[in-house]
This record gives C-alpha cells, sequence and structure tokens, in this order.
C-alpha cells in the first residue's frame, strides 16, 4: 500500500513537474496569449477578471502628463484552447471590458482574437538545456470602439480597442525543466489599416519583446516575473508619415501559479505598463489579475 | 468771444476725426507680437491662452488675424479651430466650442470651450476664409 502511494506520488510529481516546465516565455502574464495547452493537455478553459488603474499618459517626449478618460478598467477574459498534439495547440480569447469614471461606467465586449502554436523542438527531461522552441500565429480582429471613433471623447468611456485589427507572428524560446526558468519571445504585430471620418490611418509595424524568468519552488508553486519591450514605427495618415508618432512601451510583470490539482491552477499577476526605461505615446498604469485554468 | 467759439470747434472736430479715425483704421499688430503664418500665406494669426491650456479640462483662448504682409487686423468671414495630437493621430471633443468675434475690433475672436482630452503635444489648426480664400495656421502647444 505505502509503495503504491510512493509511485502515485512521484508519478503525480512528475506529470506536475513536467506541467511547470512546459510553459512559455511570452504566456500568461508575459505577453499576449492568456492561455497555453501544455503537450499532455486537448481542452482547456482560462477564466480571468483584471484591472487596471492610475493611468498616466507618456507623451512624445516622453514626459508623464494627465490622462484623460476612464480611472479605472476592468476586464472579465475567457478564453478555450484545444490541442492537436503533443507538439500543436490554438486558442480563442474573447474579453469583456468595463470602464469607469467617477460615478460613470460602460461596458462592451472586447476585440477577439484566435492564436496557434507549434513546437518545433519539444522539451525533454532527458535534455534539460535544449530548450522548448515554439512558432506562433495570431489574429485579433478589431470589433470595438476606439478613440478614432468614439462618441464621447471627454470621458473615452466608449474607447475600448485601438480600432485596427492585428496580425502576428512569434518565435517562443523557453528553458523549463530545471528549477530555475528562463525565456525569451519575439512577436512581430501588423496592424491593419483602417479609414476613419475619411482619413485612412496606416499604425507602424510593431514588435514585442519579452524576457521571462522564474522559480519552481514546488510541483504545486511556481512565480516567474519579466519585462515586455513594445515598439512600434511610425503613424501614417493617408500615406503621410505623422511626425515624432512611434511608440515604446517598457512595462514589467510578476507572476504566481498554484496548481490546485493536476489539472486545476490558479494564476495571480501584477504588471505596470511604462514601468521604466524610455517610453513613448503610450500610457503607464498598473494592473492586477487573477486567473482560473482547467484542463482536460 | 468768436475766437473761442474757433477755438473749441477746432477742438470738437480734432477729436471727432481722431475718433472717427481709431473705430475705420485697422489695428497693426505689435512688433513682439509671436504667431504663425497660415500654411498658403493668406494670414498671420495670434493665438493667446487666456484660460490654460488645460488637459482634461476647458480652456479659452483669443484669436486675432493679421495680414501676412503687413502684420495689420485683416476681415475674416468665418473660422474653424480643431484641436488634434499628431503623434497620437486623433483629436477631441469639440461640441463645448465656442467662437464669437470680439465686438468692434476687426479679425478678433474669441474661443471658449477647447478640451483637450488628454496632456501632451498637440497642433490647434485654425482655418479660416479671407477674402474668398481658405487656409490654415497650425498653432503647436503642449497640454500638461
Amino acid at each position: 500500500m505505502r509503495r503504491r502511494r510512493l509511485v502515485a506520488g512521484l508519478l503525480l510529481g512528475l506529470l506536475l513537474g513536467s506541467s511547470q516546465a512546459f510553459a512559455c516565455a511570452s504566456c500568461g502574464s508575459g505577453g499576449d496569449d492568456p492561455l497555453i495547452l501544455y503537450p499532455n493537455e486537448v481542452d482547456k478553459i482560462y477564466v480571468g477578471v483584471a484591472r487596471a488603474t492610475a493611468f498616466k499618459n507618456v507623451d512624445a517626449d516622453g514626459r508623464f502628463s494627465t490622462s484623460g478618460g476612464p480611472t479605472v478598467k476592468d476586464t472579465l477574459t475567457l478564453a478555450y484552447g484545444h490541442g492537436f498534439s503533443p507538439r500543436a495547440f490554438v486558442t480563442g480569447t474573447l474579453p469583456w471590458l468595463r470602464n469607469s469614471r467617477q460615478e460613470a461606467t460602460q461596458t462592451s465586449l472586447g476585440d477577439p482574437s484566435l492564436a496557434a502554436r507549434y513546437a518545433l523542438v519539444m522539451a525533454s527531461m532527458a535534455e534539460p538545456l535544449i530548450p522548448q522552441v515554439q512558432m506562433l500565429v495570431g489574429y485579433k480582429q478589431s470589433m470595438t470602439h476606439s478613440i478614432h471613433d468614439s462618441a464621447d471623447l471627454k470621458t473615452e468611456l466608449d474607447v475600448f480597442g485601438t480600432g485596427f485589427s492585428e496580425a502576428k507572428l512569434g518565435v517562443d524560446i523557453w528553458f523549463g525543466q530545471l528549477d530555475w526558468l528562463a525565456g525569451a519571445a519575439f512577436n512581430l504585430i501588423k496592424p491593419l489599416p483602417h479609414t476613419y471620418d475619411g482619413l485612412r490611418y496606416e499604425p507602424g509595424l510593431a514588435s514585442r519583446s519579452t524576457l521571462t524568468a522564474g522559480y519552481v519552488f514546488s510541483t504545486a508553486c511556481k512565480t516567474t516575473f519579466g519585462a515586455n519591450l513594445l515598439a512600434r514605427g511610425s503613424l501614417r495618415g493617408d500615406g503621410v508619415v505623422q511626425a515624432d508618432s512611434e511608440q515604446l512601451n517598457h512595462s514589467a510583470f510578476l507572476t504566481q501559479d498554484w496548481l490546485i490539482s493536476p489539472v486545476e491552477s490558479w494564476r495571480l499577476s501584477l504588471s505596470r505598463q511604462a514601468a521604466f526605461g524610455a517610453n513613448k505615446n503610450t500610457a503607464r498604469s498598473d494592473g492586477v489579475s487573477l486567473a482560473y485554468l482547467r484542463s482536460w | 468771444m468768436q475766437y473761442l467759439l474757433r477755438l473749441s470747434l477746432c477742438v470738437f472736430l480734432c477729436q471727432a476725426c481722431s475718433t472717427h479715425s481709431k473705430a475705420d483704421a485697422p489695428a497693426v499688430m505689435p512688433a513682439s507680437t509671436e504667431g504663425v503664418a497660415s500654411k498658403n500665406g493668406t494670414f498671420f494669426l495670434k493665438m493667446d491662452w487666456t484660460t490654460g491650456p488645460k488637459s482634461a479640462a476647458t480652456s479659452a483662448a483669443t484669436l486675432s488675424f493679421y495680414d501676412a504682409n503687413h502684420h495689420q487686423a485683416i476681415s475674416v468671414d468665418s473660422v474653424a479651430v480643431v484641436p488634434w495630437m499628431t503623434t497620437m493621430g486623433h483629436g477631441t471633443a469639440m461640441k463645448d466650442q465656442k467662437i464669437v468675434p470680439v465686438a468692434g475690433q476687426v479679425g478678433h475672436f474669441t474661443i471658449d470651450g477647447i478640451y483637450l482630452i488628454m496632456g501632451g503635444p498637440w497642433d490647434i489648426r485654425v482655418t479660416a476664409t479671407v477674402n474668398g480664400s481658405v487656409d490654415t495656421a497650425t498653432v503647436a502647444v503642449t497640454a500638461p
């Protein structure tokens, strides 16, 4: 009986441990996709709530200035993922958003997105120094109001998106076989042009670089932290480059994962946009999120 | 007695002449005034903030239009003011803006209800019609 329990415990540890290893550098709070699937998972859901506050504008000269608009932004995110094989999976994400300013609020469904990942190189516990290498593609469809078509620019309560659909292509490298975790990800993001009020907007090509590190305290507890750099080229209006319109945002995050069973986990994340370094034409905000993940 | 009457009449007429001249002669822009020329050289614009510029709050200003060559105040048929944040590619809420000509002053307007929705550099695009020609001057301003 004792031997059976020992074997079961070892197997459970290996399973949880291997799940800890098969994460990624750009998943969770480190990048765009809140949900990733591990090789042994077929279906998985993500339910997360997040709040962003303390907004400040960062102007073209990198100076903080007054941020008009909502003072609190809440997000409920639902995501579902399906694994086709241990190497490949797709995820769909749908946010529901609430903007608040003093006593006024407005809500809206956010921009839905789809993403797919394929592991070119699978991680192996037999070779812990060989990283997992994933390719990823994604698409976000703009469906919500943005600042370009807001009906109330004084409060911006109806501004829920950027106003531009985006396609992305990226690579994610993750060393997850040891207690110390490390990884990096790089994404190219191409916004699609759109015309508002007779003016054709072409946002610049963007890149998001992510650096992540972490530590596995136990089979049930993992901490990761890292930084993102989002850089975007100049905006064009009717083909004319708008001077000084490039964007830069250095953000930081800290994430705590708790595995409460082999198929369930909780994730708490803290983040700050425009946290350090040079930032331009962006906004600083502080965020906190709590998510529940379950797989089948 | 007659001398005094003629002297009085003379003084009265001189005062009347000078008053009549003030009403008709266009104001001359002070030499130290800063302003901007319109894109096609139709006019010279001076914008003075009476309140602000503020962000996420209401500001007010005066607009003074001068001849681009002689820097004398000119008559303007219509005025439109559009604040634009070039670096981020968006405008602002304009429904409360009110442009009113200043009575008795050629080429002078007050504008109230300017609302810049966020801090940072803004281009205030002032479009005016002068003698049938439409032209635009851009005033750069930074809201805190």
